[in-house]
């Protein structure tokens, strides 16, 4: 299936095929999917990566582009068909695989208000699907409806599901400390966080994270589920924690991967795989990434388990052996800084 | 497991009792550990009174000729490949830095001849032009006389991104008569100690100045008492690093601080003359590749002019072939990950751009990341496109200029920055180039091919290497006419 999912996309996406031509690779050869080239991630923001005519597209999801507004990754769907196949089969499983619908509250804002994210998108979805007649979102057209959201939640009485921007859950957690206040959500409650904390507000450990949400809402820590996902794919992938936890298996908190996606733990120098338990960058193999490319090299790194991966972080931004490149960041730095004032 | 401290004899019972860290190093498939005592707040108060006193006592006393002759014959065995404290470098130096072996043992050769007695001497006749005023009152031009002093103690704070940097600060101190404090970096923490323990072979008085202890960056009591006690702090690193060290300095005292830089290289159409040209691109394969670009004497970039017989496109052809030659000679050494990402990232974002541009050509090492040439074509007149930073680890920019004084436009962002520009031109471009780039605040300006060894006597970072240090006595001559008045025996 990856073979022939790399020949369409081959055949169809120029830049990718160009891509392939350099590393001598083509359909032919390739006899394994780890074989084909992954694309970095800053690809998308350089050339357009498209199997059929953007004009065609339904769909065009950007990243964010906190540092380069003008250059922000881009990719294209001719249709979503598969997208919201692959959303709701793996978010049923891993986020609520003991019932049909959940009443949701959405940490986000909606897809009209940002048509072009792809987490607006899949919380459409999820809540479109998923949840039930009451689900809400506790964003307004003003933005964090925080008070309102806080009365809310503490007039719960079924089991609720608190979805959104890691960020968003960071602000209201700050909000409630100061006002010292803390839930006692329903049983079966669960939360599910997306993004990471970093730039967007005060910096956490996925550990402290989890630590202080299930002590904020009062639930079992097993049911705070992290989703990564990335605008540059069409599948996401969550913590196995929860399913675990209602599968009565021992609990993981490694990240699962849906069986249309492998995720690799590479060696760059070597472009070979890692053993497991060796950190390196992480490269995902998504066949639901159909119109794109399906092998992407992120920039995060990782570590493979038996029965997952986990995430360490990004690979950009580390500290640099070599004392010029500090002058580079100061510079750049010192531009954007200019640009603001 | 080696004891990796140097301090005076006087303050060993003290250190036996410290609690020891262990560091880990891995390359080449050899490991070494080095044990680094943990400093507590007593601790560096007594060796730091120690140390002073000794260079109250002993060093002040001895005169600059004789500090060069002890430093003269550290330096002697330092270039005799059987001493053993130096084999011991050249087997843990690799192992510490992941450089190859082959590579630090050229470079300490290459680099201890620079610090001969005779290059010593020029060290310091280039700042003193007449040394005698650093051992006593000496007559002025002007009338009068005058004398400097150097500090009594010196805290240096080494960096660790080229093993034996720390020699030049060091250096500088001990010819100054001064008593040292260092604190190495913890990605290099060795050759310092190493040195000291030569100078104890040589004279173990002398020794009983030195201290080379490590702590992390940032520890404000350890670092706050150092500074209070010193006359001067040196430091070498990053500008955030530099910032919080100047914030804990008191304004009693100096501060030399050396940031971060960048350097780059440019070349004339005459050196990509048919007989010259691969000459030239093997002299520059050797700035980008030595110590793996690592320093800031280290090229990013390559300025290279049109119209010699050779174009700027070959070059950038000829210059990857002499760094794969290069590579077979020296390997580069092991990236982390983050190191691997940067040059994939930047390889493959290039890549990109050139599938859509005839303007840009990428040339890399075959399935590794061991060198990288890329050729691109700056537009003029953008004020978005920056000066192409490299991620290091020999990764290289070629740009072609119609006329060498052009790439002034190319370096704007970076005024201020320079440190080291590689030069090859013709004679008869001499002049114009290098009032050019002094304009352009540049601090040394070089051969192609000599970028990563600066002479000695070069002023770092545009200042003096040891008259910034030191403190001068004025005698004015309105004393020595005056005296004679009250002179009892005067007729």
């Amino acid at each position: 299936m990856a073979l022939k999912v790399f020949q369409f996309q081959y055949e169809h996406n120029q830049p990718f095929r160009k891509f392939c031509r350099k590393r001598r690779v083509s359909p032919r050869k390739v006899k394994h999917y780890t074989e084909i080239p992954p694309v970095p991630i800053d690809a998308f923001k350089l050339t357009t990566l498209s199997c059929h005519p953007i004009e065609e597209a339904k769909a065009l999801f950007m990243t964010s582009g906190t540092t380069n507004p003008e250059k922000r990754g881009k990719n294209y769907h001719r249709d979503l068909e598969i997208y919201d196949l692959s959303m709701k089969t793996h978010f049923k499983s891993h986020i609520i695989p003991d019932m049909d619908k959940m009443k949701m509250f959405v940490l986000f804002p909606t897809e009209e208000e940002m048509p072009n994210s792809s987490l607006a998108h899949y919380l459409h979805i999820a809540i479109n699907t998923f949840g039930t007649e009451d689900s809400q979102y506790a964003f307004s057209k003003e933005g964090f409806e925080i008070d309102s959201f806080i009365e809310e939640l503490q007039k719960q009485q079924e089991p609720i599901l608190l979805i959104g921007a890691t960020f968003s859950f960071i602000h209201l957690l700050d909000e409630c400390k100061e006002r010292g206040i803390r839930f006692n959500l329903p049983t079966h409650s669960r939360i599910m966080d997306t993004g990471g904390s970093k730039g967007r507000s005060r910096e956490m450990t996925p550990e402290v994270f989890r630590q202080e949400m299930s002590e904020l809402f009062s639930i079992p820590p097993e049911l705070c589920v992290n989703m990564y996902g990335m605008t540059e794919l069409s599948s996401q992938i969550y913590d196995r924690n929860l399913l675990d936890f209602y599968k009565d298996h021992p609990i993981s908190t490694r990240k699962q991967t849906p069986h249309w996606v492998k995720t690799v733990i590479m060696d760059l120098e070597k472009m070979e795989e890692k053993a497991p338990g060796e950190k390196g960058i992480i490269v995902h193999y998504d066949l639901a990434n159909i119109n794109s490319v399906m092998a992407i090299l992120t920039e995060d790194m990782g570590v493979q388990e038996e029965d997952g991966f986990y995430l360490l972080g990004r690979a950009k931004g580390a500290e640099a052996k070599g004392c010029s490149l500090a002058v580079e960041q100061f510079i750049a730095s010192s531009k954007n800084s200019e640009g603001e004032s | 497991m080696y004891r990796c401290y140097f301090i005076p004899n006087q303050c060993k019972d003290l250190f036996e009792a410290a609690t020891f860290k262990t560091l880990v190093f891995e390359n080449h498939g050899e490991k070494v550990e080095l044990e680094v005592p943990e400093l507590t707040p007593e601790m560096v108060s007594h060796v730091i009174e120690t140390i002073k006193n000794q260079q109250q006592n002993y060093l002040r006393t001895l005169k600059t000729n004789d500090v060069i002759e002890v430093m003269d014959q550290a330096v002697q065995k330092w270039l005799n490949p059987q001493y053993e404290l130096r084999q011991l470098a050249e087997q843990m130096l690799p192992v510490i830095t992941g450089y190859d072996k082959e590579m630090v043992r050229l470079y300490i050769s290459r680099y201890f001849r620079q610090f001969r007695k005779e290059k010593l001497q020029r060290m310091i006749d280039e700042d003193f032009p007449n040394p005698l005023i650093l051992d006593e009152f000496r007559p002025r031009k002007s009338g009068g006389l005058y004398r400097a002093y150097g500090p009594e103690l010196i805290t240096h704070i080494f960096s660790g991104n080229v093993p034996a940097l720390p020699l030049w600060s060091l250096t500088a101190g001990v010819l100054l008569k001064s008593a040292t404090f260092g604190k190495v970096s913890s990605s290099e923490p060795l050759f310092s100690v190493l040195f000291a323990k030569t100078l104890r072979e040589i004279d173990p008085q002398l020794a009983e100045t030195i201290a080379i202890v490590s702590w992390k960056g940032g520890e404000v009591d350890l670092e706050k008492l150092s500074f209070s006690q010193s006359n001067a702090v040196i430091a070498y690193g990053g500008k955030e690093a530099i910032d919080q060290i100047k914030e804990k300095v008191p304004s009693h005292v100096s501060f030399h601080a050396h940031g971060h830089k960048v350097s780059f290289g440019m070349l004339t159409k005459e050196c990509l003359a048919a007989t010259k040209v691969w000459r030239t691109a093997k002299l520059a394969a050797h700035d980008v590749s030595w110590f793996d670009q690592q320093g800031c004497l280290s090229p990013h970039v390559f300025f290279v002019e049109r119209g010699g017989k050779y174009g700027p496109r070959e070059f950038a052809e000829m210059l990857a072939n002499e760094m794969e030659n290069f590579q077979s000679i020296h390997p580069r050494a092991a990236l982390s990950e983050e190191e691997q990402h940067a040059i994939v990232s930047q390889r493959s974002s290039l890549e990109f751009e050139s599938f859509e541009s005839k303007t840009m050509n990428l040339i890399k090492s075959d399935g590794n990341t061991v060198w990288t040439v890329v050729y691109r074509e700056l537009k003029t007149n953008n004020r978005e496109e920056l000066f192409p930073f490299s991620p290091l680890n020999r990764f290289i920019t070629v740009i072609p200029v119609d006329n060498i004084l052009e790439i002034k436009q190319y370096i704007r962002g970076i005024v201020g920055y320079i440190q080291s520009v590689g030069v090859g031109c013709s004679p008869q471009r001499l002049t114009s180039i290098i009032s050019m780039l002094g304009d352009a605040g540049v601090n040394r300006i070089c051969a192609v091919g000599s970028m990563p060894h600066p002479q000695p006597g070069w002023h770092h970072d545009g200042r003096f290497h040891l008259a910034d240090l030191v403190r001068f006595c004025d005698v004015e001559s309105s004393l020595e006419d005056q005296m004679d008045e009250f002179d009892p025996y005067r007729d």
